[in-house]
């Protein structure tokens, strides 16, 4: 009984908050604050940003993942770690960090600076941040993913003739491939999410910087209290939608 | 012709394998753990010996001394695997193609040779089968087709008759041993069951601990 109890407070107490804000939706609410320029510049550059993102993630986090599950080298658990670290550190010193290392003052500034690059308070720092704070779950998941691929039949693959290009392509993929789309879905929402390496390294520039959770935070300290729940509400879904999407591929066996 | 040459270190002893296997079965029989699968692995470039080479029908595949080491891909030996080593996400027919798919080999052409392969070990009506559904006995047909319809210019099982149940394992040691002796090409036999020497009255060697010998 106790048990029950417990376990239905901690459901209640992460539903509940989360069910309140659709109860603030006015439904002249949703039309209105969807009409204003910044939820549509919001909602568009975290569509671009979390997807270019993305893109960088699976581009470089999947050599990566890869190089971890099969690589015997010497520092593996260093560079384990290192890949890990982001998920820990808050995001508010991921962003001091990047700013201090690629900001105008910082120490690759001035080098930047003379190849004409600006990176900080940019839609390329919003990037940058995200796949700092994201990637990790990726190329975490990818790698878990590539550890359970039977290497049996990547020797199989070899003997019947494929190279380890073709190897990789048509046995380790599509065999990994619910970690790597579940690594793909989580990293996404991590990036979406994004709030405090953002807002120290990219700002809080409307069309510039200013994703969906930045916008949100915006509309509350300036009284839109209405935009913010519409913006809150369309995360929301978003999530849903990750998490459904995350329970599927985990169910879902090759084979 | 297979000629071969191998030294490197192991865990628990060091394996020193020096021998020749010509067309036709040769059984290598040895307790289990006694580097059985090491050979094959080092004969199928798996893995890189210390030292030696391996060489077959005249081409060098390995060759410490000069460098030279053929990557697995581009060896042309097929290996049947313990446990088949079938791909799960393909059905029968698919990983039946799968070598002639990297050799690029034509579309109808592969068709047609993967039928023919499958019709020739009794496995015709299988084809579109996904290979977890298919019994021990069926398993070990599927992955014979996938090794020989490449035409291998040699070939490597190992333990074929371990993952199969007893009764499976009676019924199916003669098939295979008629089917083997129709494949004119180097083929190595490993076994740890001594029975495998009754089935293949050819030349033998026997292993342990990492020492290769022939039988007389």
């Amino acid at each position: 009984m106790a048990v029950v109890l417990a376990a239905a407070i901690l459901v209640a107490f992460i539903l509940l908050p989360l069910a309140g804000l659709f109860f603030h939706l006015q439904p002249g609410d949703i039309i209105a604050a969807l009409q204003t320029a910044v939820a549509q510049e919001a909602l568009r550059l975290s569509i671009i940003t979390t997807f270019g993102s993305l893109a960088i993630t699976v581009l470089l986090g999947t050599p990566l993942a890869y190089v971890l599950a099969r690589g015997n080298f010497p520092g593996r658990p260093f560079v384990d770690a290192i890949v890990d670290l982001p998920i820990v550190v808050p995001p508010a010193v991921a962003g001091l960090a990047l700013l201090l290392a690629f900001g105008r003052n910082g120490t690759f500034g001035p080098l930047l600076l003379k190849l004409g690059i600006t990176v900080s308070f940019s839609t390329v720092a919003v990037i940058m941040a995200q796949t700092f704070v994201a990637s990790p779950f990726y190329v975490r998941s990818a790698r878990a993913g590539f550890i359970a691929v039977d290497r049996t039949l990547e020797a199989a693959s070899a003997s019947l003739g494929m190279g380890p290009l073709r190897t990789f392509a048509f046995i380790t993929v599509p065999l990994a491939a619910p970690a790597l789309i579940g690594g793909a879905v989580l990293s996404w929402a991590r990036a979406l999410g994004e709030f405090g390496a953002t807002i120290m390294f990219a700002g809080n520039l409307q069309g510039v910087s200013q994703t969906l959770p930045l916008a949100v935070y915006l509309n509350l300290e300036s009284g839109n209290l209405p935009i913010a729940v519409v913006l809150s509400v369309i995360l929301i879904l978003f999530s849903l939608i990750v998490v459904i999407a995350v329970h599927t591929t985990a169910e879902r066996k090759p084979g | 012709m297979l000629q071969f040459d191998l030294h490197m270190e192991l865990r628990e002893f060091s394996f020193n394998a020096t021998g020749e296997a010509a067309n036709g079965v040769t059984v290598v029989e040895g307790p289990s753990g006694a580097g059985k699968t090491t050979l094959l692995r080092l004969l199928a470039g798996l893995i890189r010996p210390k030292a030696g080479a391996v060489a077959l029908d005249g081409r060098t595949l390995t060759d410490t001394t000069r460098n030279v080491f053929v990557p697995p891909a581009q060896r042309n030996i097929a290996i049947l695997f313990q446990e088949y080593a079938l791909f799960p996400h393909f059905d029968v027919a698919a990983n039946v193609a799968y070598g002639l798919r990297a050799r690029n080999v034509p579309r109808a052409e592969r068709e047609e040779r993967v039928m023919r392969e499958l019709q020739r070990l009794d496995i015709g009506t299988l084809a579109r089968a996904r290979v977890t559904e298919l019994s021990g006995g069926q398993r070990q047909r599927v992955a014979l087709a996938r090794a020989l319809v490449v035409k291998p210019a040699a070939l490597l099982l190992d333990e074929p008759l371990a993952a199969l149940d007893v009764a499976t394992r009676k019924l199916v040691r003669g098939e295979l041993a008629t089917l083997l002796r129709q494949v004119n090409v180097p083929t190595l036999f490993v076994s740890h069951d001594p029975g495998a020497r009754q089935l293949f009255p050819g030349p033998a060697f026997h292993i342990e601990r990492g020492t290769l010998t022939q039988l007389p």
